[in-house]
């Protein structure tokens, strides 16, 4: 599975769960890989690993959403830095064909700046 | 201003002539215009408006010579043509960059250039170069057309008129210091200079070498060859010395350089490194709106839509928005108060704003932009009004708030001043 094919997997499960979803959205250089909307705005970094990497980019994704998170394929012996995790406030979604979870919850910030222009 | 030490100023180089709004906006927070003389060459009627647009401002030309010492795969059409192989002169003069070629032109050297072997291209651009450089220059920037004069009036909203302006000051045709041979080149160059001024006319030499030669073998005593001391003051520019990377060593070196030169000396291409440098004879620091804080000799010309970056002024340095938003959040001390910058989620909104559409796009870039002169115009200020103790201790609180922000923080947003410690190192 490549990245690409993940995010396509990911964006599957969001829209059949009734989240609105905009992909690679910019912000400053980068691009978010996916803008999600249901009653609450996420911003999600999708990675097959290099998960702490992904993290830091969720980091900076944070302040314009309500919530921000890394999303990784599951994987039972990936080990998570959930503190670290925590520490930044982003949290983790594992998904995988069946469906997907949330298994640390991202801070919630009252901020939408990306879901408001992105008119998710 | 400290006692015993010349007024510091920083000077405001053109880039591109979009960039007027906010040179026009920002004409209080810098200096003279250094005019990049091969966009005098091309554009006359272009930087006549821009200069009109901008308002009573002083500026000069920057002469460009050093172009004429490049391997002449430089001086071709598209950037990428510098990563190729050399070419040999002649060279077709189609295939030179318009800008260039006209400036060869100016120079009475676009003959020699398309028609004459590479010796003897250089030798008539030793023989012409100081007259016809200072002549270029003396003309200053004169509207050319009736048509253009009309043009650029009516954009701008201002009566007709043919008002030229003059030059602040002459500068001395210069070349690459890359050998003993670039030595006696520019010996000759200032010398015929100095021979062909008027007394009362104020004129700057340039040292330019590349950085890693300062760390070789210039000394005094070859400085002094250059008769430095009979210009007005001196134009140094370090090849490819960029003060966020150097090593403390190579920071000291350069200052050391700064000091031998023994007169005002106006760095070509710097930060606030370079401002915090006028305590070693520093007066004039000149840089981009956005850019060119340093500059290679030697590298492809080019350029593309300028990047978004925001200048943190605590940590001297830009940073991409997020990146530098992020770092105001977890330092709030750092936050700048100026008029741009109200509070952090009027920027970030901004800053997603900008990407819908190309005009908030260029509202946004002109307002970093904005921010930034006005950053290094408080910059500035405070190098002219406190003693270095001062400035090194703000480095030193500037750097100890950074490493007291946890190191998970730190690295997720690529935060450290380890530049701040270098030039504290350099500066003690």
């Amino acid at each position: 599975m490549t990245e690409w094919d993940a995010e396509e997997l990911l964006v599957m499960l969001l829209e059949r769960r009734g989240w609105m979803v905009v992909r690679q959205v910019g912000l400053g250089q980068k691009h978010v890989d996916i803008v999600a909307r249901l009653d609450e705005t996420w911003a999600i970094e999708v990675k097959l690993d290099r998960w702490k990497r992904a993290a830091h980019q969720a980091f900076l994704n944070s302040r314009y959403v309500h919530r921000s998170y890394v999303a990784l394929p599951r994987n039972p012996r990936r080990k998570l830095d959930m503190e670290f995790l925590r520490e930044l406030g982003v949290g983790v979604i594992e998904f995988d064909e069946d469906g997907f979870d949330c298994v640390l919850p991202a801070l919630r910030r009252s901020v939408d700046y990306l879901g408001r222009e992105c008119h998710v | 201003m400290s006692e015993g030490r010349a007024p510091i100023d920083n000077l405001l180089r053109l880039g591109l002539f979009r960039d007027r709004p906010v040179f026009e906006a920002a004409q209080q927070l810098f200096g003279p215009i250094v005019v990049p003389a091969h966009i005098a060459a091309h554009s006359p009627d272009g930087l006549w408006g821009f200069m009109k647009g901008v308002g009573p401002k002083p500026f000069f030309f920057d002469p460009m010579t050093y172009w004429l010492w490049l391997p002449p795969k430089f001086w071709l059409r598209g950037s990428e043509a510098a990563r190729g192989p050399d070419l040999p002169m002649p060279v077709d003069g189609g295939q030179i960059r318009p800008a260039f070629a006209k400036l060869l032109d100016a120079y009475g050297l676009l003959d020699a250039a398309t028609h004459e072997g590479d010796a003897q291209f250089r030798s008539l651009a030793l023989e012409r170069l100081p007259s016809a450089c200072l002549d270029f220059q003396r003309r200053g920037i004169v509207p050319k057309t009736t048509k253009a004069v009309s043009k650029y009036a009516a954009i701008l909203g201002i009566d007709v008129d043919d008002e030229g302006f003059t030059p602040s000051r002459l500068v001395a045709p210069y070349r690459p210091l890359d050998g003993a041979a670039a030595l006696a080149d520019q010996r000759t160059l200032n010398l015929t200079t100095l021979d062909a001024i008027d007394p009362t006319e104020e004129v700057w030499a340039v040292v330019a070498l590349d950085s890693a030669r300062i760390f070789r073998s210039l000394d005094a005593n070859q400085l002094s060859e250059l008769a430095l001391d009979r210009f007005a003051g001196i134009g140094l520019w370090v090849g490819g010395l960029d003060e966020h990377h150097a090593s403390a060593d190579d920071l000291r070196r350069y200052r050391a350089l700064v000091r031998s030169i023994g007169r005002p000396v106006w760095l070509m291409f710097a930060g606030y490194f370079g401002v915090l440098l006028s305590y070693d004879g520093v007066c004039e620091v000149s840089h981009g709106v956005f850019y060119t804080e340093s500059k290679q000799l030697q590298g492809p010309v080019g350029s593309g839509p300028p990047a978004d970056r925001y200048y943190i002024r605590a940590l001297h340095r830009f940073y991409e928005p997020t990146r530098a938003f992020q770092i105001l959040e977890l330092i709030p001390e750092f936050e700048c108060t100026c008029p741009e910058c109200p509070d952090l989620g009027t920027l970030r909104a901004a800053s997603v704003a900008a990407r819908t559409d190309s005009i908030r796009r260029m509202d946004w870039i002109q307002r970093l932009q904005r921010h930034f002169l006005g950053s290094r115009r408080r910059e500035i200020e405070a190098a002219a009004a406190l003693p270095l103790e001062d400035l090194l201790q703000e480095l030193t609180d500037a750097k100890a708030q950074v490493d007291a922000v946890p190191r998970s923080l730190r690295s997720a947003t690529g935060l450290e001043a380890d530049h701040l410690g270098r030039w504290l190192d350099a500066l003690r």
